[in-house]
């Protein structure tokens, strides 16, 4: 059976896979990040957050060389399921490790009653 | 704590994380920080059975109106800015020192300032040389005895009754200035706590319910502003007296042990229902990480990491290989400040709808990792260390609104309230005459985050305040020196997303009269935010110093001329006043400004919610024409086409815009592995890791897997 | 012979008191929202039959009707007033959007108004397209920074005619101490749209109407004034016109909520906004007088709300200290006045465990499990169905039957089964709990506003479930002594008759009376304080002469707001003298400011070396009108013809059901005594005495409920 757990993110119990809730592409095993079946792209931040003023270092946008905007992509529809924002090169964040098994029995306990 | 933390969790040697780092010093006893409820006495365990749940509920009723109606009067009696804009508790604590109800303007008061009276109960009370009748006043304003920075001040009396000690009354809040280096309390240059000012972290300034006229002349003899200072003493004492006034007729009424019960027991009975709601929510590990921009005296990068271990009826917060502590300026919180900051998330979103009280967070276990910027040592700075203990907050609000979505507590999902923290602190002769140190109500209007069904509102408060007010400028006009020009709804300065975050005020004024003013700045996320979206909404952005020097603003506005500029947006793309546009780190030493220098400042906008692509059109449309956002943004970043002769919203356009967007994406974006390859060879510049430790693991010479914080 | 008729428009009733010579009779009728007038009509109508006459008699012998409305009220909710543009300075045309960053909170319940999670601000009276800036600035000395253009206006203006506005209201800052700009704009306006030509339309000067400090405030005082000025301005001169047409050619006054009535030539669109709690603290303040207590805790419990008031030393003009009207803040001298609860109607619900009644109500629709109009959830009216307080058969007077079965089956499934409790023993807590919870917050407010203990008072409980709970909230309270009075459930009809007309004039003005580097009374500002005063006096001369009085026949009252050094919280001090004269007549009001400081906050809170300031004045003009005045009758306190019956009744666990007399409240005469447990049923409420409570009657049928 199929759960959501975020905005975009669904789980099927029964093969503990990740899901995409838009258009239901696989994201990869449960018990991995579901980042690990996105596609990524890092952006200059500059992109979204257009620079105000002349000064390159304060700009009212992040300044590229301190963050950039790290992207998570539905392989399937291309929806943005997630972003970061990080220095260049520092580790992506594992957010989401569910317990696979009290959610499994969390569920059923609400099938029986 | 529970089978998950066990398997996934691996602590560093050699480091504290169950407490604070520092240890027990001339006048703080870092044991009372994490001691958690005292064991019941007699006299409440007699309470306690004689109370019903009808009982209970009349007493908690009760007990909070008598704080409530201490708060309202200590606000009517304050003239410090910061009190009357709620930044302030008035609490009354059992005969041990726990805080039981409490009414605040900012929830981390909840959480802090008690500890202080434990150490009374344990070292002085029964010291021949001080001792505690009724009567007695006592002050504290350190952060090593368990508040937050000095220029939060507290007085606290004891309440006795029939010569029997049953609780205690506290009253307090952020004061201003305590004698430090920079006027107005604020020190962001400090580099030691030896800069700070005043440090008292238990004293007795007076008996009998007067204060002392010696100390009180030596406390106002080493402020700037004696005046405001002796008065709000004053206040504070008066409203202490007030609720033990209605305290002890209650204990007329209802018999001391029930009273003294009911206070009790209102802790633990908050704390089962923290338990039951936790029990609700999906089980599992779940982590967020913010990085800070400055350290004080200089822009630098630190990194504070959060990971949350849902299980059962419990969680686990744990700050673990956070950047080491410096002696380069006052970002630097302790132990018990980050679990208290963690009350200003919980209280509003994840227990939302339960009691706000100390009782909450019993079933959470805080471990942050020191020494650290985290949970510091003693001698370092403290001032600004809510600019840390912030960003865990921030990083639980991210967790939690992961955690919530899945639960029938969704209406608490969001994008965290924008806390890019900027305050400008004047100085310098009001047109009143009078001499005065205060930042501005503009300091209550920072941006909301995005809702999961709502965008933010704008201008919503101060990020630790659900009940700040950001006041009105004739009331600035009147106060403080300088003159305001503009207070606005800012442009493109949010966090966009499906739904969007709010904007801030924007407050532009002018340094006004022959003699000008002083100007100290504080803050940080001047080239990063500690505003970040969820579910992929963007951030709010980042909001540095600005202000114009030798402008000629005075000269229009003499000649009725129009000046030009609606906002901060305009003023820095049109610049239509001639002058020096400086942009620069949000910590700032003192300045002496001149008529024509302008400042503009505000508290940023709070993060987005969700895809941009999946924002409404005419939501976008409505944002563009309500100046929140420019034609650049509506396009390229919502991809949002309208009808070129009337202006409407082309809804095919735009799907098909969007389509193109996505596909770019896809064919854009890399696989995990393509990814991770080409991103472990970035690095940012070692001059900006000065104050890090190592890099991407602050504790760890070597890192190299994909996720942080993977340490088994 | 002497007529006066007293009306009060509510949310669900509207109600009648007539004063005819000694003799007072009563009127209810439905409230008819689609035309207020016909429920007033029908209401009248009621009254007269018991004495009777005719309504058109009634009306051309009248000697003055005095009108209490919601037409406010109901314009405010249905968002039906005019369509406004609003002039302001360049720069701050987010003001009233923002609203201090607060005003998403601003009015709403105390569970609601700190949930920020939800936030959400209630749609603005004036959008955003329709609000222009101009430039322009003048500092809080009143020195002119930055000129006013007249192009500018005009520019702006014409914009605002092409958005539709129908009115201007104009709020530049810091014009309550230079008003030139404000009075440019309307000379600009003026002459583009001359007042003799059609399309005419009114213009609105913040420094008329409340020159006072605070911006955002100011704004949404002539904003909300302006709004509702036509629409209630067309009903009431409808109103009078149908009146003429019915023989009634006599004064009509509004009642207002700074206390006091005027001619609706004299009036404020604003100041009729909840003018009927307001009404109900005078009228409380009168009858208080009456019987010797001037220190009043009113409670008003209906069936949809729960209203506080207070008089304190015999003043009833406490108010508000941050008044809000609907959502938004304002700055009126409107007699405070606070909504605790639901009243009769609160829904008792079981939440985590712990027992909960209100805020969520049933109202009067469907009301009550007992109404069997459908309504499912036990109510407090449900609580007291069950106790036995209420006869389900003599409900008010019989009107509406009531279904006791339902009351029990609701509060079973709802309350008693969740908790493990009887039902009886669960009605008791509904009604322990709503008792506690009103009782303390009465505690609480009694305790904030007149930093007095609330033992000094006494609780007048009025409206139709006032009665009932009386000694409950009382005793939470901490109060020993209630008064119920024949009348208390159209109250408010009847304080119309016991208000004085009245005009107040607020201004601020910053003035220094002491200061504290050199230690000194401030006798440079005399000159000052005085024009300050003179120019309230003008205003009160032309208004008074109006309602034909002139300044030495109608009362006046200077109160000087004062504030030590910067401090924000501000206390009233009634001067003694109108004028300044001496360093003496300074150095008074400051010894009078700091002694009533001291008196409030304690001795060791005084400071005056911080400075004394006065921050802003209020002068109040009240002409004199006939009063209602309990009539006093023999006491022979003899009670026992009152006595109905008997009937079993649930005085609480250890107690239990007793069999407990019932009295008919109107059949016992003045004096009599009775030891509780008792009760005593009239037409529209039941006294509830219990042990250790008392019922006593005075000479002027005014019924005390007493803790022995």
């Amino acid at each position: 059976m199929r759960v959501t757990i975020t905005e975009y993110l669904g789980l099927d119990l029964s093969e503990e896979r990740w899901k995409c809730n838009r258009c239901g592409a696989d994201l990869g095993s449960a018990q991995e990040p579901y980042k690990k079946g996105c596609l990524i792209r890092d952006r200059d931040p500059h992109d979204v957050h257009f620079p105000i003023g002349p000064n390159k270092g304060y700009n009212f946008a992040f300044d590229p060389e301190w963050v950039r905007i790290v992207e998570f992509y539905c392989p399937g529809c291309g929806t943005m399921l997630e972003n970061e924002y990080l220095p260049p090169g520092h580790p992506l964040t594992w957010d989401i490790e569910v317990d696979l098994q009290q959610l499994k029995n969390k569920h059923l306990r609400e099938d029986l009653s | 704590m529970g089978r998950l933390f066990d398997e996934k969790a691996r602590l560093f040697e050699g480091l504290v994380y169950d407490g604070n780092a520092f240890g027990k010093g001339p006048a703080w006893d870092p044991s009372l920080l994490k001691e958690g409820p005292a064991p019941l006495t007699e006299l409440e365990r007699e309470g306690i059975d004689r109370l019903s749940d009808v009982d209970l509920e009349l007493m908690r009723h009760k007990l909070t109106s008598i704080v409530e109606e201490a708060r309202d009067v200590y606000m009517s009696l304050s003239i410090s800015e910061g009190i009357i804009t709620g930044d302030m508790n008035c609490s009354i604590f059992t005969a041990s020192g726990d805080p039981a109800v409490v009414a605040t303007g900012i929830y981390f008061h909840s959480l802090l300032n008690y500890t202080q009276v434990k150490y009374i109960n344990k070292y002085y009370r029964n010291d021949h040389t001080v001792g505690l009748k009724d009567g007695d006043i006592y002050f504290f304003n350190d952060e090593l005895g368990g508040g937050v920075h000095t220029f939060d001040m507290f007085v606290a009396m004891p309440i006795f009754y029939e010569g029997e000690l049953i609780a205690w009354a506290e009253v307090g809040g952020h004061q201003g200035d305590s004698g430090s280096v920079s006027p107005g309390g604020f020190s962001p240059k400090a580099t030691s706590r030896y800069e700070e000012g005043l440090h008292i972290c238990q004293m007795r300034i007076g008996e009998n319910d007067e204060i002392r006229r010696d100390i009180f002349e030596f406390m106002c003899g080493s402020v700037r502003n004696p005046f405001v200072f002796g008065s709000d003493l004053k206040a504070r004492v008066a409203t202490c007296i007030r609720i033990r006034q209605r305290f002890l007729r209650e204990v007329e009424r209802r018999g001391v042990a029930t009273t003294v019960g009911g206070l009790r027991k209102i802790l633990t009975s908050t704390e089962q229902m923290a338990r039951d709601r936790l029990r609700e929510l999906n089980d599992g590990v779940y982590r967020a990480v913010l990085f800070n921009d400055d350290v004080g005296r200089e822009p630098g990068l630190t990194r504070i990491p959060t990971t949350v271990f849902k299980e059962g009826d419990e969680m686990t917060v744990l700050v673990q290989s956070v950047s080491p502590e410096n002696f380069a300026g006052s970002m630097h919180s302790t132990w018990h400040l980050v679990r208290a900051s963690l009350g200003v998330y919980l209280f509003s979103y994840f227990f939302r709808g339960l009691p706000p009280n100390a009782g909450l967070l019993e079933p959470l276990r805080v471990l942050v990792e020191g020494p650290s910027i985290a949970n510091s040592s003693a001698e370092v700075a403290h001032g600004e260390g809510t600019s840390i203990s912030a960003c865990v907050a921030q990083n639980l609000h991210v967790v939690g609104s992961k955690i919530l979505f899945d639960s029938p507590y969704r209406e608490a999902v969001s994008s965290p309230h924008s806390r890019n923290l900027l305050l400008y602190i004047f100085a310098g002769e009001n047109r009143r005459g009078y001499q005065t140190a205060n930042f501005t109500g503009t300091a209550n209007a920072a941006g909301q985050g995005a809702r999961y069904d709502l965008d933010g509102e704008s201008a919503l408060g101060f990020y630790w305040g659900p009940f700040t007010d950001s006041g009105e400028v004739e009331d600035i006009d009147s106060r403080l020196p300088q003159l305001v020009l503009g207070r606005v709804v800012e442009k493109n300065n949010h966090g966009y997303g499906k739904t969007r975050g709010g904007a801030p005020l924007v407050e532009i004024s002018t340094a006004f009269g022959d003699r000008g003013c002083m100007m100290t700045s504080r803050g940080s996320a001047d080239k990063l935010s500690h505003n970040p979206g969820v579910f992929g909404g963007y951030w709010g952005p980042p909001n540095p110093r600005f202000v114009i020097r030798n402008t000629n603003v005075m000269q229009l506005m003499a000649e009725g001329d129009d000046l030009k500029f609606a906002n901060q947006y305009e003023l820095l793309t049109e610049r239509p006043l001639e002058g020096e546009y400086l942009i620069s780190s949000s910590s700032g030493e003192t300045q002496k400004f001149d008529e024509g220098d302008i400042f503009v400042w505000s508290l940023g906008g709070g993060g987005g919610y969700g895809d941009v692509l999946e924002r409404d059109p005419e939501e976008v449309l409505l944002d563009l024409q309500s100046g929140l956002i420019t034609q650049e943004v509506a396009d390229k970043v919502y991809g949002l086409v309208l009808d070129p002769e009337t202006r409407e919203t082309d809804a095919e356009g735009t799907e098909k815009r969007r389509g193109e967007m996505r596909a770019e994406r896809l064919r854009a974006g890399k696989t995990f592995d393509e990814f991770t390859k080409y991103w472990s060879k970035q690095k940012p510049k070692e001059e900006i890791l000065k104050y890090y430790g190592h890099w991407p693991e602050p504790r760890l010479e070597e890192y190299d897997k994909p996720f942080w914080g993977q340490y088994r | 012979m002497s007529l006066r008729i007293g009306v009060d428009v509510g949310g669900t009733f509207t109600d009648v008191f007539m004063q005819r010579d000694d003799e007072v009779y009563r009127g209810k009728s439905d409230t008819t929202h689609y035309d207020l007038k016909v429920g007033f009509m029908n209401a009248a109508r009621s009254a007269v039959e018991r004495f009777g006459s005719t309504l058109e008699d009634a009306l051309r012998s009248a000697d003055s009707i005095v009108y209490s409305t919601t037409v406010g009220t109901n314009a405010l909710i249905e968002r039906k007033g005019s369509k406004l543009g609003l002039i302001t300075t360049k720069g701050f045309e987010d003001t009233v959007y923002v609203g201090r960053s607060r005003n998403w909170a601003d009015g709403l319940s105390p569970e609601t108004k700190y949930d920020r999670g939800r936030a959400q601000r209630p749609v603005p009276i004036i959008p955003g397209e329709r609000i222009v800036g101009v430039q322009e600035r003048i500092d809080n000395l009143g020195r002119v920074v930055a000129p006013i253009r007249d192009d500018d206006i005009l520019e702006k203006v014409q914009y605002l005619v092409d958005q539709g506005v129908r009115g201007f209201v104009v709020v530049t800052l810091n014009s309550f101490v230079n008003p030139v700009h404000e009075q440019r704009v309307r000379d600009v306006i003026r002459r583009q749209y001359p007042e003799s030509y059609l399309g005419h339309m009114p213009v609105y000067l913040s420094s008329e109407i409340s020159p006072q400090s605070g911006e955002y405030r100011r704004s949404m005082t002539v904003i909300l004034d302006a709004y509702l000025r036509e629409i209630t301005e067309e009903h009431l001169l409808r109103l009078t016109e149908d009146l003429r047409d019915l023989g009634y050619h006599k004064p009509f006054f509004v009642a207002k909520n700074t206390g006091g009535v005027s001619s609706l030539s004299r009036s404020q669109a604003l100041h009729l906004y909840g003018s009927s709690p307001s009404a109900t603290v005078v009228g409380a303040d009168h009858l208080g007088k009456q019987v010797e207590r001037h220190n009043v805790l009113i409670a008003d419990m209906g069936g949809t709300s729960f209203d506080v008031g207070l008089v304190v030393e015999g003043r009833d003009r406490v108010h508000e200290y941050d008044p809000i009207i609907d959502r938004y803040r304002v700055q009126i001298p409107f007699v405070a006045h606070w909504s605790i609860g639901a009243g009769g109607g609160s829904i008792a619900h079981v939440e985590n465990g712990v027992l909960k009644v209100g805020p969520e109500s049933a109202g009067s629709n469907p009301g009550p499990a007992c109404y069997a109009r459908g309504g499912e959830s036990p109510t407090v009216t449900d609580a007291d169905v069950v106790l036995g307080y209420i006869d389900p058969g003599y409900f008010l007077g019989g009107r509406i039957r009531l279904d006791e079965e339902r009351s029990r089956r609701a509060i079973e499934e709802k309350v008693a089964r969740p908790l493990g409790l009887s039902i009886e023993e669960a009605a008791w807590n509904i009604k322990k709990i709503v008792d506690g919870f009103m009782g303390q917050e009465m505690y609480r407010i009694c305790a904030l506003i007149s930093g007095q203990d609330p033992r000094e008072f006494a609780v007048f409980a009025l409206g139709g479930a006032g009665a009932v709970h009386a000694t409950g909230f009382s005793d939470f309270a901490d109060v020993k002594q209630v008064a119920t009075f024949p009348f208390g459930s159209v109250f408010g009809a009847f304080s119309t008759l016991s208000m004085d007309i009245l005009q107040s004039y607020e201004k601020t003005a910053q003035i220094g009376l002491f200061a504290w580097d050199e230690r000194e009374y401030l006798t440079d500002s005399i000159p000052h304080f005085n024009e300050e005063v003179r120019g309230l006096l003008e205003a009160g001369r032309e208004d008074m002469l109006e309602e034909g009085f002139d300044l030495d026949t109608v009362r006046l009252q200077l109160e000087v707001h004062m504030s030590y050094g910067q401090q924000r919280h501000s206390i009233p001090i009634i001067a003694p003298k109108t004028f300044l004269e001496t360093a003496e007549d300074v150095k008074q009001l400051c010894d009078m400011f700091n002694e009533a400081y001291g008196a409030n906050f304690g001795k060791g809170a005084v400071y005056p070396e911080a400075g004394i300031e006065v921050v802003q004045l209020r002068l109040s003009a009240t002409g004199p009108l006939p009063k209602f005045r309990l009539g006093s009758h023999s006491v022979d306190g003899d009670a026992s013809g009152a006595l109905k019956g008997r009937r079993q009744v649930y005085w609480g666990p250890d107690a239990g059901y007793v069999e407990t007399p019932v009295y008919q409240r109107e059949k016992m005469g003045a004096g009599a005594e009775l030891a509780g447990p008792i009760l005593c049923e009239s037409e529209d409420t039941v006294t509830v005495v219990p042990r250790h409570w008392r019922f006593r009657t005075d000479e002027y049928q005014v019924g005390w409920i007493e803790k022995i």
